[in-house]
């Protein structure tokens, strides 16, 4: 019977082969292959000055839309939004909040504002509710 | 496997910020007996060979993260026994079509095995045993590791690895008596 423990201690010889220089072929491989990975020393560099353009031009939109939504909210406040003069390409720039938020005189005699709520998926019933119709 | 002095030689480069000098030092005393290893888990040398290369790689992109409280060895073999359980889970379908005879008939033609009979048999038979029986055999087997090293390897009690061990032994003995 083949007993595994009693077997160990006759094993000599390494049955695995491989190519001829194969380690030395594979040492300088693996060296060439790390080469031209990209080094981690210079990501560390590239990574804060990611971080710095990313946050300069995060706060740079940040400006400007705000300026952007304050000009907006001032052009509408001085727009009689009864009038057939209403300043839809305003409207695109804004979210539908922004958009409720600064139609306070909307009538029932004002069809487009209403079709442009009703096209943003503001209902009816929520239509008449909050403003006077 | 450990190697003291080596591995001190490793992280003075490593502190000298001559990653790779480590590196290559790293390779050249490590990288057989890690071939060997994954070689006795995953049998033929291509298969070995693409593990090993992604297995240094790996050590590459982790070294600098090594915290050097435990020993490098164990976290090189636990790099290379990752890999080849990735190897072996994308090569399952196709391994498990190929029946122990196929096998056995595959690797007699292999012109990397120079096993004798038995050794074509014992090989065949490790190859049969499941993911975790066939690792841990591998490391207490043919390396000598104590069950507390296999068990930083692998994780795990050393209760359980001392049963994959003993039901991986009764397999082998099983198999090559039947064949």
């Amino acid at each position: 019977m083949f007993n595994l423990e009693n077997h160990k201690k006759k094993i000599s010889k390494n049955p695995f082969a491989t190519p001829e220089n194969y380690f030395e072929d594979n040492e300088k491989k693996a060296l060439q292959k790390i080469k031209s990975l990209p080094k981690e020393n210079s990501r560390k560099i590239f990574y804060p000055l990611i971080y710095i353009s990313g946050a300069a031009a995060a706060v740079f939109i940040l400006f400007f839309s705000i300026q952007n939504t304050t000009e907006i909210n001032q052009n509408l406040n001085s727009i009689n939004l009864t009038s057939s003069d209403i300043p839809y390409d305003y409207f695109d720039d804004l979210t539908i909040d922004e958009v409720s938020e600064n139609i306070t005189v909307l009538d029932s005699s004002n069809y487009e504002t209403i079709d442009y709520l009703v096209d943003e998926d503001i209902s009816l019933e929520l239509i008449a509710e909050n403003y006077s119709l | 496997m450990s190697n003291p002095t080596e591995d001190n030689q490793i992280k003075a480069y490593l502190l000298a910020g001559e990653d790779e000098k480590a590196f290559q030092f790293l390779v050249s005393t490590y990288q057989k007996k890690l071939y060997y290893q994954i070689r006795r888990i995953v049998t033929f040398h291509d298969d070995a060979d693409d593990i090993l290369q992604e297995v240094l790689i790996n050590i590459w992109k982790n070294i600098k993260n090594f915290k050097w409280e435990s020993a490098l060895n164990s976290w090189l073999y636990r790099i290379a026994t990752n890999e080849c359980l990735q190897h072996i889970r994308k090569n399952k379908k196709r391994l498990n079509q190929i029946s122990a005879d196929e096998y056995q008939n595959l690797l007699h033609a292999d012109v990397f095995f120079d096993g004798d009979e038995f050794e074509l048999k014992l090989q065949t038979a490790i190859a049969q045993l499941p993911d975790k029986q066939r690792i841990v055999f591998t490391y207490k087997y043919f390396e000598d590791l104590k069950y507390e090293e296999i068990q930083t390897i692998l994780g795990g009690s050393v209760g359980s690895l001392k049963a994959s061990y003993h039901h991986a032994v009764k397999k082998i003995e099983e198999f090559v008596n039947s064949n």
